[in-house]
């Protein structure tokens, strides 16, 4: 039995059809039913900070994601094993890196807890084992430091030489 | 091309990355990168440093840029026996400048490291904990060592210890010798065989324990207690096979007064699965146990019983509740006032005041939780007792032609529900017969939802008879059911009586041209009717274009 739905209006004015149950995941949307009081059946939910094409790829993940246990509460137990993004989850965010960034806009202003911790795990694991230089060229960051600066960085670094 | 920047991504979801990145990419890669990941690797207060053979190599780098304030979590691996992390850590920390510490983990460490690692805590950085104390666990996993073997210092300070594992032996021992331990926590406890009975006197100081896995027999509960007569709080979670002695208050009552007179702070968490739906659990009886005068005035310790139907659990619990990590969810819940039955959603700690005053009208919405059977017993408790529910959710459960008859049978001497939701379940003519009968008694109900259910031409019979009587329904949705025109027929003859309908939604019911004709007319001698549905029918397009010019009160 198909459960009820809710429309999601993109800010270039698509409307999208989601289960209620799936577009919960976001507990910005959740609030927004529940303390609003919005009639699920033909309200629209405009969310002005996701385009079309981003909100269908979350929308994606969310509707297969939607019979995930919620993510424990206890922060302490908090994983932070970098190995542990699904495969289906490193096949979606197989896309370029505005879109993945864009998705982790989204998933922030939309509140998807998963979608960010494994949005988030992507981009770490980008950086990890980069020098410097290489996380620059990859994200295309400028180096603003000073030269005193960097001479200043480069002398703490070098700390780590001494055996 | 995006011109989205990394770098300017708000500092939260930043440190959110960084909590995925290892603390040498954090200080030796990210740091250098440029000028705003360099502030916001030192703003970044979540540290996890990690010390094992693969970072020993830049723990002096590490030292010079980490403010050991930032550290939440210090996580020692001694995974190469060259070199001892320890005193090198010691060398270039102190431990007392870690005011975030929350968790200290020890992995692999050898036994004269860990008794090296207690003598330096007793002797110089256990007195400052105890200043600062901030670090909240001394969490000692993954450590095989024999406790009672180990001699603590005579003059050890340690005040609270937190360990995985404790057996018998090592509880003994621990209390023999930290006779200045307040706080004792133990995961797991092994005490499942007959002890021996214990020394008579120690000179135990323990104001605090804890065991989040209990699993004492309960001929055993009284020779675990005996020792610790100082005990002023007891903290006791467990997830039982069966429902036992633990949710019985007279055991508890028993141990304490005997064995604990200190105790003015007794928390528990009780929990066990209960999938067997012939022997509904009475909640009643087991919060009654906790209702005693002890529990309530000498001890100040308030009892709440829940059962959940989404998880067929059931809890007994002291309330504020002493665990956190279970999320919210639909539960029927019973406590220790003398209120009846009730269903809440709302979090379980705001509970203690509010269960004495009732707000006007509570909302139980079940929906789409498969609440089977045990779920609608625990609606119909609540139902008999209350009199402010105005709107029952009861959307997308299963619920079958036998549950409506019960359901109808608790209603009976209702008077406050206004809006019933049945829709999506597998009612069929036969249920539809049992609410017909209470819709022709029933003078508060404006609303029956009954969308998507197997409702034939029968059940429109009921259902139009019912209404000829009835004289507070205002609206009733038969979305996706199958009345056909024989189902309109009964419809079109109850409108010429009814005058009190408003809205009739006969949408998606196999109704054709002649069905609707029959409808018309009957509108004819109805004026209360506003608005009649009739989407997704199988009528033609001339008899549709014809009903709209007729009447503007049919939505087709």
């Amino acid at each position: 039995m198909a459960g009820n739905k809710i429309k999601l209006q993109s800010n270039d004015g698509d409307t999208f059809d989601v289960d209620v149950e799936i577009a919960k995941q976001s507990a910005t949307i959740k609030t927004m039913l529940e303390d609003l009081g919005m009639s699920e059946e033909d309200d629209v939910i405009p969310l002005p900070n996701v385009n079309s094409a981003i909100l269908k790829k979350v929308i994606q993940w969310a509707t297969h994601h939607k019979d995930d246990p919620p993510p424990p509460e206890d922060d302490e137990n908090r994983e932070k094993n970098l190995s542990d993004i699904s495969s289906w989850d490193q096949d979606f965010l197989k896309v370029d890196q505005g879109t993945l960034f864009e998705l982790i806009l989204a998933a922030n202003y939309l509140d998807i807890k998963g979608l960010l911790d494994v949005t988030c795990k992507t981009v770490a694991n980008m950086i990890k084992g980069r020098t410097p230089e290489e996380i620059r060229r990859q994200f295309n960051i400028k180096n603003d430091f000073t030269p005193q600066e960097e001479e200043q960085i480069k002398k703490e670094n070098e700390w780590c030489e001494e055996k | 091309m995006s011109t989205l920047s990394f770098v300017d991504f708000p500092v939260e979801i930043i440190h959110h990355i960084f909590d995925y990145c290892d603390i040498l990419t954090i200080f030796l890669s990210i740091r250098s990168v440029c000028k705003r990941f360099y502030k916001l690797v030192e703003t970044y207060n979540q540290l996890n440093l990690v010390l094992n053979s693969k970072t020993h190599y830049y723990i002096k780098f590490l030292s010079r840029c980490i403010s050991p304030a930032c550290v939440v979590s210090l996580h020692f691996k001694n995974d190469n026996e060259k070199w001892n992390l320890f005193s090198l850590f010691q060398s270039l920390f102190s431990l007392d400048q870690f005011t975030q510490l929350r968790s200290l983990t020890l992995f692999y460490i050898k036994n004269e490291d860990l008794e090296y690692f207690f003598e330096h805590l007793n002797i110089q950085q256990l007195i400052s904990l105890s200043i600062h104390l901030n670090l909240q666990r001394l969490f000692l996993s993954n450590i095989d060592y024999p406790f009672e073997q180990l001699t603590w210092s005579k003059s050890n300070q340690l005040f609270y210890l937190s360990i995985d594992q404790c057996s018998y032996e090592n509880y003994l021992s621990i209390l023999e010798q930290l006779p200045h331990l307040q706080t004792f926590i133990m995961k797991n406890c092994h005490f499942n065989y007959n002890f021996k009975s214990f020394p008579s006197k120690l000179n135990s100081s323990l104001k605090s324990l804890t065991i989040s896995k209990f699993s004492i027999s309960r001929q055993n509960l009284p020779l675990f207690f005996s020792p610790i007569h100082s005990l002023k709080h007891l903290k006791v979670i467990s997830h039982r096979q069966e429902i036992d002695y633990v949710f019985n208050g007279s055991t508890w009552e028993n141990i304490i007064e005997i064995n604990l007179p200190e105790l003015d702070q007794f928390q528990f968490f009780f929990s066990c699965v209960h999938s067997d739906d012939q022997n509904f659990i009475d909640l009643h009886l087991m919060i009654e146990s906790f209702r005693s005068s002890f529990y309530l005035l000498t001890k100040s310790c308030f009892v709440t019983s829940t059962f959940l139907p989404r998880r067929r659990e059931v809890w007994l619990f002291t309330t504020p509740m002493c665990i956190n990590n279970y999320t919210c969810d639909v539960r029927h819940q019973i406590s220790w006032t003398n209120h009846p039955y009730h269903f809440t959603k709302q979090s379980i700690n705001v509970t203690s005041k509010t269960h004495s005053i009732e707000t006007s009208s509570i909302t139980f919405d079940l929906g789409g939780y498969g609440i089977k059977r045990e779920g609608l017993r625990c609606i119909a408790d609540v139902l008999q007792n209350d009199t402010t529910i105005s709107l029952l959710d009861l959307y997308n459960n299963g619920i079958e032609n036998e549950d409506v008859q019960y359901l109808v049978n608790v209603l009976r001497n209702n008077k406050s529900l206004k809006t019933l939701n049945l829709s999506q379940n597998s009612i069929g003519d036969q249920g539809v017969e049992h609410l017909a009968r209470f819709l022709r008694e029933n003078q508060t109900l404006t609303s029956l939802n009954l969308l998507h259910n197997q409702i034939s031409h029968d059940g429109a019979d009921f259902l139009a008879q019912a209404l000829m009587r009835n004289q507070t329904l205002t609206t009733l949705h038969l979305w996706n059911n199958r009345i056909g025109n024989e189902g309109a027929e009964y419809f079109s003859i109850m409108l010429r009586q009814n005058s009190t309908l408003k809205l009739l939604d006969l949408s998606a019911n196999q109704i054709r041209d002649e069905g609707a004709m029959e409808l018309l007319d009957a509108l004819q001698e109805n004026q209360t009717l506003k608005e009649l549905w009739l989407w997704n029918n199988s009528i033609t397009p001339q008899s549709k274009s014809e009903l709209k010019q007729i009447s503007n009160r049919i939505n087709l």
